[in-house]
């Protein structure tokens, strides 16, 4: 797995933004994560399939250490995260991450949602973040909404607004965890086309996803995943035309 | 035959889920089954009112009297016809409606036989005795001022050591979530000690085991206050902690997801929702401990520092008259009825949802 030599498709030179190294992760006896690398350099937007159980899931957590990996590392702009030493919401910030259940809080405005992080993260005024909060709603289309409560907003106006509570920072990679899973068949186009306008403003992105359309369109690499390891890297054309292994045949034939 | 009578299940007519016609026979069990409520209830009171209620002798006149007795056992009586009745008119129903308007009567007749039964039984009592010592108000007025200032002490232990019972129920519930075991475990006998042993034995061993164990003469006072807080530390530390298992993990992630330091995603992410889902059973566990305050009782506090419960108990055993007694009770409902009242409120408002807390 270590001949990757995705992600290098302008500059060979190209240091990557996030490196997994020999990843492993283990609940008790179980084998989550089997020695997995993963690189992905900046402004690349990879797309990471497989079939459900198959760990993908658990790399992007690791990737932000909401799971602590067995072993191995994760470097993040150059600074091994799974330090112990290392201040872990000073990493978060430059990262944003979307899951598949909104996570919004529930006490707290759309606005008010965005405004937390702006405020106790950023270190923004209030009203500095009140407006910030606002210009992100914006650009994800739910400005009118900012006074409403996550109970009173539709499941893809939540996500969007969990989209504009991860880019208020200016995250250098998102990481988005099946964010359309959890959505009414209806709603899915509003999230994806959020995610399609992100990927074509050049930001860097993670996105485990069943939704193969997207990862074909979208993506610049495609990684699938089975049992814990990566099996096949590539091309989106090359993956879903004509996948090397036979899992990946497998899979990609019983999706399409 | 087909059709509407397929599904008839009872041999009267087949109830009528749309109502088309008003169900007219159902208003009389409503009615007849009020009636008998009405008779006994309404009845009793107006005999006894009709016979000067102001003392405790004519009080026992009225319910001794002849038409103290017809008023019950007539209610009482009716109140079993229209039983009997409910039955033929349940069945006979038409509608929904009406069938509800069946059980209600029905309802409000059972109501009429058990109340008027036990004013007939009631009636043919030591009535005299038990007015005379139940009843007789002119014998509070003395102890008016005692009361009050039970009541007083009571509230003031009351939301003392459940203050101070909250304060250290944060650090016991964190206690109680934590990974490390070493923390969890001591926390953990705490509570279940706390849990597993009766106030009363808890009060009476700080109170006499600290001044004699610890050489620390605490005053019963601050012993009470001191035994209500430990304890309202563990059961509140458990309320709390459960608080912090129904917000979900995901809000944990979330929040560490956007950068926020643990202090920040404890202050701003989790204690907002916890502290709303703990309201209501933290004022459950509040009127617990108006209540409990009454066991002070096993450390002998001064007439000045007596608690609702003892102050009653001490102007009993001067006047041998339970009238007191009887005001104790209803003091402990006049402070608990509001707070049970806004328990209902506070989760009606958080149901309904707007700023409420999903799970």
């Amino acid at each position: 797995m270590t001949e990757m030599e995705f992600g290098r498709k302008s500059s060979p030179r190209r240091v990557p933004l996030v490196k997994a190294e020999n990843i492993i992760k283990l609940y008790g006896d179980n084998i989550v994560l089997d020695q997995v690398d993963l690189e992905i350099f900046e402004g690349d937007v990879v797309a990471l399939i497989g079939p459900s159980g198959s760990g993908k899931t658990t790399l992007l957590r690791t990737l932000d250490m909401l799971e602590v990996p067995t072993s191995g590392s994760v470097t993040f702009e150059g600074v091994d995260i799974t330090d112990v030493r290392v201040n872990l919401s000073d990493v978060r910030r430059r990262m944003g991450i979307v899951f598949q259940s909104y996570n919004l809080f529930p006490h707290r405005t759309a606005q008010g949602n965005i405004m937390l992080a702006l405020q106790k993260v950023s270190g923004l005024s209030r009203d500095a973040a009140a407006s910030r909060a606002l210009e992100e709603l914006e650009r994800v289309g739910l400005r009118e909404m900012a006074d409403r409560f996550p109970g009173q907003l539709s499941g893809g106006q939540q996500q969007r607004v969990a989209i504009a509570r991860a880019l208020a920072l200016d995250p250098s990679l998102m990481l988005f965890d099946e964010v359309t899973s959890a959505l009414d068949p209806e709603l899915v186009r509003e999230v994806l086309e959020t995610m399609r306008t992100l990927a074509s403003n050049g930001m860097t992105m993670l996105v485990v996803t069943h939704e193969m359309e997207f990862a074909r369109t979208v993506s610049d690499w495609v990684v699938f995943m089975q049992d814990g390891k990566i099996v096949e890297v590539g091309h989106p054309d090359q993956i879903f035309d004509s996948p090397k292994t036979s899992e990946c045949r497998r899979f990609v034939t019983r999706v399409r | 035959m087909l059709g509407r009578n397929r599904y008839r299940t009872s041999p009267g007519s087949p109830p009528d889920p749309v109502g088309g016609e008003a169900d007219h026979r159902t208003w009389i069990g409503l009615a007849c089954g009020g009636l008998s409520l009405t008779t006994v209830l309404l009845g009793a009171v107006i005999v006894v009112l009709a016979n000067g209620a102001a003392a405790p002798n004519e009080i026992a006149r009225g319910i001794e009297s002849v038409s103290f007795k017809i008023v019950t056992l007539l209610g009482a009586a009716l109140g079993l016809i229209v039983i009997m009745l409910s039955f033929l008119l349940y069945r006979g129903a038409r509608t929904r409606p009406g069938r509800s308007r069946v059980v209600s009567g029905a309802a409000m007749a059972v109501q009429a036989v058990l109340f008027g039964g036990l004013l007939y039984w009631f009636s043919r009592g030591d009535v005299k005795l038990f007015t005379a010592n139940f009843l007789d108000f002119s014998a509070v007025g003395p102890y008016w001022g005692s009361l009050l200032n039970g009541a007083k002490n009571t509230l003031i232990m009351a939301v003392a050591g459940e203050a101070l019972g909250l304060i250290g129920g944060v650090f016991v519930s964190i206690g109680t979530i934590s990974q490390n075991v070493a923390i969890r475990a001591p926390i953990r006998v705490y509570i279940n000690f706390f849990r597993g042993t009766p106030l009363i034995w808890q009060i009476a061993i700080i109170y006499f085991g600290f001044a004699i164990g610890l050489r620390l003469s605490l005053g019963a006072y601050t012993a009470a206050i001191l035994a209500f807080a430990l304890f309202t530390s563990a059961r509140s530390g458990e309320v709390l902690r459960a608080g912090f298992q129904s917000v979900s993990s995901a809000q944990r992630d979330a929040a560490k997801g956007i950068g926020l330091t643990n202090v920040n995603i404890m202050r701003y992410v989790l204690l907002p929702q916890v502290i709303r889902n703990v309201i209501p059973p933290l004022l459950n566990e509040f009127v617990g401990l108006v209540k409990d305050t009454s066991l002070v009782l096993v450390i002998g506090l001064t007439a000045s520092q007596a608690d609702l419960y003892t102050s009653g108990q001490i102007a009993y055993a001067d006047t041998f008259n339970a009238t007191l007694f009887l005001c104790v009770g209803l003091g402990y409902l006049v402070v608990n009825i509001p707070l049970i009242w806004l328990v209902g409120v506070v989760e009606r408002h958080l149901r309904s949802g707007l700023g409420g807390v999903a799970s």
